[in-house]
């Protein structure tokens, strides 16, 4: 039988992730799929209380609490989708509960346009080229004519410099 | 506009900015492909332009710096580990240790974690590294102090300390050594690297009361003349504080041409400036394209011909080291060429 909302409790994935809190956001690298992402207050305070124990309303209310401001189940909702999207859950296998699609309009429906909370977003970093390649900028080549990807050593099998 | 921008922005904001609207709009990608997106952010973030599009911009470079340094302290806590277990004691270098001097470690972008390690544990090291490296490691692994400084490893590492990363306590490089480093890698590097030179002017004014000068001005005399240079230069483009320097570093005349080419390279497109050209063995099969390379690459960066040919940085044209230099880059060719043995990167 599926699972309702009410008995669905969200696990937010642990491994292979880097996580550095900021003070009005949350940033994530993910080790295994080298994305950088992310997440405003609202998704964060989701994200974290997702610990295979609370629920969507629980969660709804400890970050009405965290947040002092009444945050509805469809915003959790909401910040779930993004966060499955994202593969910032885990999934459980034995779990035949998926979470049901919402779109930021139909919550702006239904929350209000004005209202006391941002909604959640959790959005991809994107690397600036140049600077995601700077490590081979001027850099010599490692052992064997090593670089770091995606440079290579100008000199095949080194020693050189990689470009 | 760079050089303005750039002037104390190692420093805390107060949210004033010198540049306007427009201006900053033009130098928000160069500052971001430079690994200063989290630099200007610092600076923009207390300013009326926070909301802006190129704000914004700003501020996902500094997202991303903020992550990748992360994971480049992680790997630096791991890489300690598991050479201390393996009877290896290195120095770390570069990187953090100067990003661990700025207000927030995401104003400075770095690539690579570097260590000094001990000649007679070199070889070790790098098994270990290919062994265990991981491909976020991203290790750069000197023998001694490589070319990065005169001293020997014994003499930097009786002088290094332990800070704290996280939970592990990392050896690092006395101030003095840290600057001499600075200073040397900043200029061997053509002095491509604006954010290069603010490293240098945050450390001549973060240094400690016992600062000894004798120590990072030690060393032969055109050593010296590098290092002095670098700390005047410092002041001169980015109004770095050098009250209580040495005379010696005060009075330096800093050459105007090399003021010139600094601009000069900071002026250059991105990909030209961070990036070495191409090999020329890329070029081997084109005559014609060949040719055109190899004319390409004369005159050579002056900076890092002075360098390369152990000069010092005087008044005196540039162009007997420039063409020095450009002769030692053909032999290098040539003997990569012919014997398949290259004297790698000095």
């Amino acid at each position: 039988m599926e699972k309702t909302n009410q008995t669905f409790a969200p696990l937010a994935r642990k491994e292979r992730l880097v996580v550095e809190q900021m003070a009005d956001e949350v940033l994530v690298y993910d080790l295994t799929a080298h994305k950088a992402h992310c997440l405003n207050l609202t998704a964060a305070v989701v994200w974290q209380n997702c610990n295979g124990k609370n629920d969507i309303s629980q969660i709804a209310r400890i970050a009405s609490r965290d947040l002092q401001a009444n945050v509805s189940e469809e915003v959790v909702l909401l910040a779930l989708n993004q966060l499955e999207k994202f593969k910032l859950l885990e999934k459980k296998k034995e779990s035949h509960f998926s979470i049901p699609n919402i779109s930021r309009r139909e919550v702006m429906k239904r929350v209000g346009i004005v209202s006391a909370i941002a909604l959640p977003v959790v959005a991809s970093i994107i690397v600036p080229t140049a600077m995601a390649n700077a490590s081979c900028a001027l850099v010599p080549c490692g052992v064997g004519g090593s670089c770091n990807a995606p440079c290579n050593c100008d000199v095949p099998g080194g020693p050189g410099t990689c470009i | 506009m760079l050089v303005k921008f750039l002037h104390h922005s190692w420093r805390e904001k107060t949210g004033e900015l010198s540049l306007s609207k427009e201006e900053l709009e033009y130098i928000t990608p160069i500052l971001i492909e430079s690994g200063a997106g989290g630099l200007a952010w610092n600076q923009v973030r207390l300013s009326s332009f926070r909301e802006t599009e190129f704000a914004e911009s700003l501020h996902q470079g500094y997202r991303f710096v903020k992550l990748r340094v992360r994971l480049r302290e992680l790997a630096a806590e791991r890489a300690f580990k598991l050479f201390r277990t393996n009877g290896i004691e290195p120095i770390l270098i570069k990187g953090w240790t100067i990003a661990r001097f700025y207000a927030d470690n995401a104003m400075r972008h770095y690539s690579d974690v570097d260590f000094f390690i001990p000649p007679d544990k070199f070889n070790l090291a790098q098994e270990l590294f290919l062994k265990e490296a991981e491909e976020e490691f991203h290790l750069d692994l000197r023998i001694g102090t490589g070319y990065l400084d005169e001293y020997t490893f014994d003499e930097v590492f009786s002088r290094s300390k332990l800070v704290k990363l996280g939970e592990t306590d990392v050896r690092v490089l006395s101030h003095e050594d840290l600057l001499r480093v600075a200073c040397y890698h900043w200029l061997h590097d053509g002095g491509v690297r604006f954010t290069g030179l603010c490293d240098i002017a945050l450390l001549v004014e973060s240094r400690p009361e016992n600062f000894d000068w004798k120590i990072c001005l030690g060393g032969s005399k055109t050593r010296v003349n590098w290092i002095v240079c670098a700390i005047k230069l410092s002041e001169k483009m980015l109004g770095a504080n050098l009250s209580g320097v040495p005379d010696e570093v005060k009075n330096f005349k800093v050459p105007k041409w090399l003021i010139k080419a600094v601009l000069k390279q900071w002026s250059r497109p991105i990909r030209e400036r961070m990036y070495a050209e191409p090999s020329l063995f890329l070029d081997l099969k084109n005559p014609l394209r060949f040719i055109k390379s190899a004319i390409k690459r004369f005159p050579p960066n002056p900076i890092q011909s002075t360098i390369m040919l152990k000069g010092s940085f005087n008044k005196t044209p540039r162009l007997p080291y420039q063409m020095g230099y450009y002769l030692l880059r053909v032999r290098k060719f040539l003997r990569t060429l012919f014997t398949g043995r290259s004297e790698g990167y000095k």
